[in-house]
């Protein structure tokens, strides 16, 4: 069905377009989100994927890979609308059962804002990367696909975001350890 | 707790989790709303099923003779080749094939592509609520790089071109003026160019997939230059002392250097450009003295200044350079000349209207110029016009050729814009084209009874071929036999010969027409000589009427 959209889409079929578009708004958006960390910036980058969506499709050689071809779209346009744009507010929800354990919940709380302070300070390339990783569960073939690159040069990427990630958080443990000053 | 990283995955998959898995109501209708508003278009090949409507239109002729003499004209157009060794062996061929492609041009708002040869012109944009001010190709000669402003909201971006199937997406953008480039990395993986956001003056890199470099800031930066070895970007800014060379790394921990203009003159005005051999970089300036026009060379190692002596003439009109393989091109009010190692050759006298804009041959041999032609009371047509570069054929003097476009300005002083002429790089694998042709009949030819079928042998057609490949462009002249069975089915083969400015393609084809000739197939092959020597191009021919499409590949001969 998907590749039958993709196809008359190529063609022009705008309704084929809009059907496409609909469908897959909430996995670009949601994607779009966790690497802009903004809801209006990630509207704007979901939308702009969704129009070089529509430029582009007449290069887009086999429909069968639309889901991930629009996911490489969805990256660039969230890492340039993250560049040129700093606003963050990072709006939380805790899934419902998340807390399960109240004795357990500070530590998992305290390790949840460490990680979330961290990932704000990551470039919008670490975050998109990391978000593919762990959020979409996408393996490094299918992030190749995504990014253009080659499988090892996907790892090279995703190690490098990892350690980037861990450097942070090192660098704000240090911080949190150290003795007040006296004003 | 992942001991390599410091962190947990599965806290960072719990952190990820949370957020909205839902796109807000409405946000689609933004994007359907631009989408009918932007129709998709193709740039080539263009219209090819309404080409096909009208031709089957024209084929419904009354006549059954009439629509068989249609028929035979048709089929013949499609085809290729055979080894026409006698006019294979007539020229010498070079080393290389031809280099050079098509020539852009960014023109009053919008992008033309002129193919040298021919002389056609094609409007590549008509955008009428953006200006497309700069065009760049690519090293692969594949995707065109453009500075595009937007007046309402202003809003300053790069965008790429893809010639090979139209597409167009923005690189960079938000910007409040692009104020040099965009020029292409050697490797083509960055598009430079510098922009002012705000009080901001930055000269970035974009990468294709998105990333956007931060090379400097710097206040009016301005004539960005790669250096032969891709490893330098120079560009002239205004320094806190007056002008100055910027000389950044594009890549590694070197350090970025600045070169004082001052001593040198007061502003830059054209430049700068490396100097082919790496070793200097070129910079024209307004001369310390009133009027002056200085040309001035900065060495790029030791950072030395000099001013390089030349019939330059004044600053009063704003000089242009460019880099040959031969030389530095030096543009001004006075004349174009090749400053090589022997000196200034004149390139163009000072007759006629000089460019305002200058491009040279992928390779090195000539040039081009953006100009007016024949300005009337009120209105200029523009034209690009190519003349040699080589020293041997400068030195001799050439009368350039104007090849008009279809842009028109209000008056000569009022022209601005930008050239860029397209690399076609050797072809060491198969190359994709798709093409368009189109036919007249020179020849029915000779209508004989076989048997149970009707023969014509020799029919003539000659034909226009349109190709996304301009070596594969030129007229066809076609020489077809065809078999015609009793229900108005047909096979037809023979031999062609497309010819252009570089050289030929000569080969054969066969191929089958269906009940009624509305619709035929032709095979080809073809091998290249001239500037196409050991090349051989293999395509695929369908279509009716007179125009015809195609696709094909052509490579080296195995």
């Amino acid at each position: 069905m998907e590749v039958d959209l993709v196809d008359r889409a190529r063609l022009g079929d705008q309704a084929a377009f809009e059907a496409l578009a609909r469908a897959a708004q909430d996995r670009l958006y949601a994607a779009a989100y966790r690497i802009v960390r903004d809801p209006d910036l990630a509207e704007d980058a979901m939308q702009a994927a969704l129009i070089a969506m529509w430029r582009d499709l007449p290069a887009l050689r086999d429909p069968a890979r639309f889901e991930a071809w629009s996911y490489r779209l969805l990256v660039r346009a969230s890492i340039r609308v993250a560049r040129h744009e700093r606003r963050q507010h990072d709006v939380r929800r805790i899934p419902a059962g998340e807390i399960a354990d109240p004795l357990d919940a500070p530590w998992r709380i305290a390790q949840r804002d460490e990680i979330a302070h961290a990932f704000g300070h990551l470039t919008p390339e670490h975050r998109a990367i990391l978000v593919l990783r762990y959020y979409l569960d996408q393996s490094l073939a299918t992030m190749s696909v995504v990014l253009g690159i080659p499988e090892g040069t996907v790892a090279s990427r995703l190690n490098h975001a990892s350690r980037r990630l861990g450097a942070v958080l090192r660098a704000d443990r240090a911080t949190s350890l150290e003795p007040e000053r006296a004003p | 707790m992942n001991d390599d990283f410091d962190f947990d995955p599965a806290v960072l998959r719990s952190y990820l989790a949370e957020g909205p898995e839902q796109a807000p109501p409405g946000t689609v209708d933004p994007v359907m709303a631009q989408v009918r508003r932007e129709p998709r278009r193709r740039l080539v090949p263009a219209g090819l099923l309404v080409q096909l409507r009208q031709a089957r239109e024209r084929l419904a002729l009354p006549a059954a003779a009439a629509r068989l003499a249609w028929a035979a004209v048709l089929l013949a157009l499609l085809v290729l080749t055979l080894l026409v060794a006698a006019l294979v062996g007539r020229r010498q061929p070079p080393l290389q094939p031809a280099m050079n492609g098509l020539v852009a041009v960014a023109v009053a708002g919008d992008v033309w592509l002129v193919d040298p040869g021919s002389g056609a012109a094609t409007a590549l944009t008509t955008t009428a609520d953006i200006d497309e001010t700069v065009v760049a190709w690519s090293p692969d000669g594949r995707s065109l790089a453009v500075a595009v402003h937007e007046r309402s909201p202003t809003n300053s971006r790069i965008d790429v071109i893809d010639l090979a199937n139209g597409s167009r997406q923005t690189l960079a953008g938000s910007y409040d003026a692009i104020a040099g480039g965009p020029i292409w990395s050697p490797d083509g993986e960055l598009v430079l160019f510098s922009a002012r956001l705000g009080e901001r003056g930055l000269v970035l890199g974009a990468a294709l997939d998105g990333a956007i470099l931060e090379l400097a800031s710097a206040t009016g930066a301005a004539g960005l230059s790669v250096s032969p070895d891709g490893l330098w970007l120079a560009f002239a800014s205004e320094g806190v002392a007056g002008p100055e060379l910027r000389i950044v790394p594009l890549s590694g921990d070197a350090a970025a250097r600045s070169v004082a203009l001052a001593a040198a003159g007061t502003a830059v005005l054209g430049g700068p450009v490396w100097t082919s051999d790496g070793l200097g970089i070129h910079v024209a300036m307004a001369g310390n003295d009133p009027g002056s026009l200085v040309l001035a060379r900065v060495g790029a190692h030791d950072g030395t200044v000099a001013t390089v002596d030349g019939p330059w003439g004044d600053g009063t009109a704003a000089p242009i350079l460019g880099t040959a393989p031969t030389g530095t091109v030096v543009s001004t009010g006075q004349g174009v000349w090749l400053l090589g190692p022997a000196g200034p050759i004149d390139v163009q006298p000072v007759e006629g209207k000089l460019p305002v804009a200058i491009a040279v041959s992928p390779d090195g041999r000539r040039l081009a110029g953006l100009r007016a032609i024949q300005c009337a009371a009120d209105t200029c047509p523009v034209g690009v016009a190519t003349l040699p570069l080589a020293p041997a054929e400068a030195a001799a003097g050439s009368e350039p050729q104007d090849l008009r476009i279809g842009a028109r300005v209000a008056s000569d002083a009022s022209l601005t814009g930008t050239v860029s002429w397209q690399p076609l790089p050797y072809p060491h694998d198969e190359l994709e084209i798709e093409f368009d042709e189109t036919c007249v009949t020179l020849s029915d030819g000779q209508s004989t009874q076989v048997g149970s079928i009707t023969r014509y042998e020799d029919v003539v057609l000659s034909c226009t071929d349109r190709a996304t490949d301009p070596r594969l462009s030129g007229t066809r002249t076609t020489h077809v036999t065809i078999d015609m069975e009793p229900d108005e089915s047909a096979t037809l083969r023979g031999t062609s010969l497309l010819e252009n400015a570089d050289g030929r393609w000569a080969g054969s084809f066969s191929g089958t027409v269906t009940a009624g000739y509305t619709w035929h197939e032709v095979s080809a092959v073809a091998q290249g000589s001239g500037a196409f020597a050991g090349l051989t191009y293999r395509f695929h021919v369908t279509g009716a009427g007179t125009v015809f499409t195609g696709t094909g590949s052509f490579g080296p001969s195995d």
